[in-house]
């Protein structure tokens, strides 16, 4: 068993309060100093990863949007070297390939801003019954300039997809699109393939984020009849 | 053998028993933190490695935008079959939407932070950081052996950019002489 005189035997000098003064000054000096550097690459972290997190989900949407117009064989709204904030096209002309637009063939992007989303609205591909009868509905030239886009969502067998944002869920912590803005050029000409010009707008945490970029079409159509 | 003969070999017991010195406990700090600072320095590292991903995604980005809106277009002139490099007279080699074929891009640049819009007006894209896209055009340049191509059959089109650090991406984009026709 241990006594107290034992023990100051074991310790018999130890610190003086002074050289625990200046060792607790120097050691709190240090502390501070890492702690600064500790905070700052913690906020460059958050920082980075946000961004980080931001570019890849806007990269997701940019090449599901690239993927989708790319293929696409007209756009009908926003017309030749017009544009909006969404955009009305042909999709393509799998369900009745006879080079003429019937209903289920078409696409609608459209940036919603109440819910802060991009969806796409199309026809599913398992349509049957009277659904697919009116999917395969023929739409001229003439109606499909008359078609707005809020008709076209109307249809009762267009189903929307949310390609970015929140959408339905309205869950704050999603990654927000603020903006989005497509131009068409190139649909008339003969010599050069058409191009939508997009650009979106992605707010996280505040901050926001705008890429910008371009898909040419690959196969397009001329005006259809 | 009593805890404190176990704990201290008979040769250190004294030494054990003043304590550390003020010198051996700076030389503890001291070493503490290089440890400290050294990871400090792989965690900003990392953090260099994410942002330098990032940038690049970003670069790549661009370079692939213009190379893509460059073989949207023919090689040559529509109407007069000219593959003469850079843009034609009247047109601004600022503005690129009034180019009409890809030679036409040649000596063409920019910058992300007022990027001009096919649509008209600038965009910036990328904030505070700069990057520097530009072009350049090679008419039929065929390697030496190949004596049957005629020279105005292919385009090469480069389309480089310079990262804010001062790194370079270039994507390559072969454009043949053949119209487009729909």
């Amino acid at each position: 068993m241990r006594t107290s005189r034992g023990l100051s035997r074991i310790h018999p000098g130890g610190f003086t309060f002074i050289e625990l003064m200046i060792g607790l000054v120097i050691t709190a000096m240090i502390m501070a100093a890492m702690a600064a550097v500790m905070t700052s690459v913690a906020e460059g972290w958050q920082a980075g990863n946000v961004s980080q997190s931001t570019q890849m989900q806007a990269n997701q949407i940019y090449n599901r949007v690239q993927k989708i117009l790319s293929g696409a064989k007209y756009v009908i709204l926003p017309t030749d070297g017009g544009s909006g904030n969404e955009i009305l096209f042909w999709a393509n002309d799998n369900l009745i390939a006879d080079s003429t637009v019937e209903a289920g063939e078409l696409g609608l992007i459209e940036w919603d801003s109440t819910t802060s989303s991009l969806y796409l609205y199309e026809a599913p591909s398992n349509l049957s019954g009277s659904q697919l009868t009116a999917a395969e509905t023929q739409l001229d030239w003439t109606a499909l300039q008359t078609l707005t886009p809020a008709q076209f969502e109307g249809w009762s067998y267009i189903q929307p997809t949310t390609l970015g944002g929140p959408g339905a869920s309205g869950n704050a912590d999603a990654l927000q699109i603020t903006g989005a803005n497509f131009y068409v050029t190139g649909l008339g000409s003969t010599t050069q393939l058409p191009i939508v010009e997009f650009s979106l707008t992605f707010t996280k945490n505040g901050q926001n984020v705008t890429l910008y970029n371009s898909t040419t079409m690959r196969g397009p159509s001329t005006q259809p009849n | 053998m009593t805890a404190v003969a176990f704990r201290f070999p008979a040769t250190n017991r004294a030494r054990a028993a003043r304590g550390f010195t003020l010198l051996e406990a700076l030389i503890a700090a001291v070493v503490l933190s290089i440890l400290v600072i050294g990871v400090c320095d792989v965690l900003s590292q990392s953090y260099s490695q994410t942002q330098a991903a990032q940038s690049n995604a970003t670069g790549v980005m661009l370079a692939v935008q213009l190379a893509d809106e460059i073989a949207s277009k023919p090689m040559a002139d529509p109407m007069t079959g000219s593959t003469s490099l850079g843009p034609d007279t009247g047109m601004n080699p600022a503005q690129r939407s009034t180019f009409t074929r890809a030679t036409n891009y040649s000596g063409y640049t920019d910058t992300s932070t007022s990027l001009p819009l096919l649509e008209g007006g600038t965009l910036d894209v990328t904030s505070t950081d700069t990057y520097t896209r530009s072009v350049a055009v090679t008419v039929g340049a065929k390697p030496s052996i190949d004596t049957l191509s005629p020279t105005t059959n292919f385009a090469i089109v480069t389309v480089t950019v310079t990262y804010p650090d001062g790194d370079t991406v270039s994507i390559p984009k072969f454009v043949p002489n053949i119209s487009i026709q729909r």
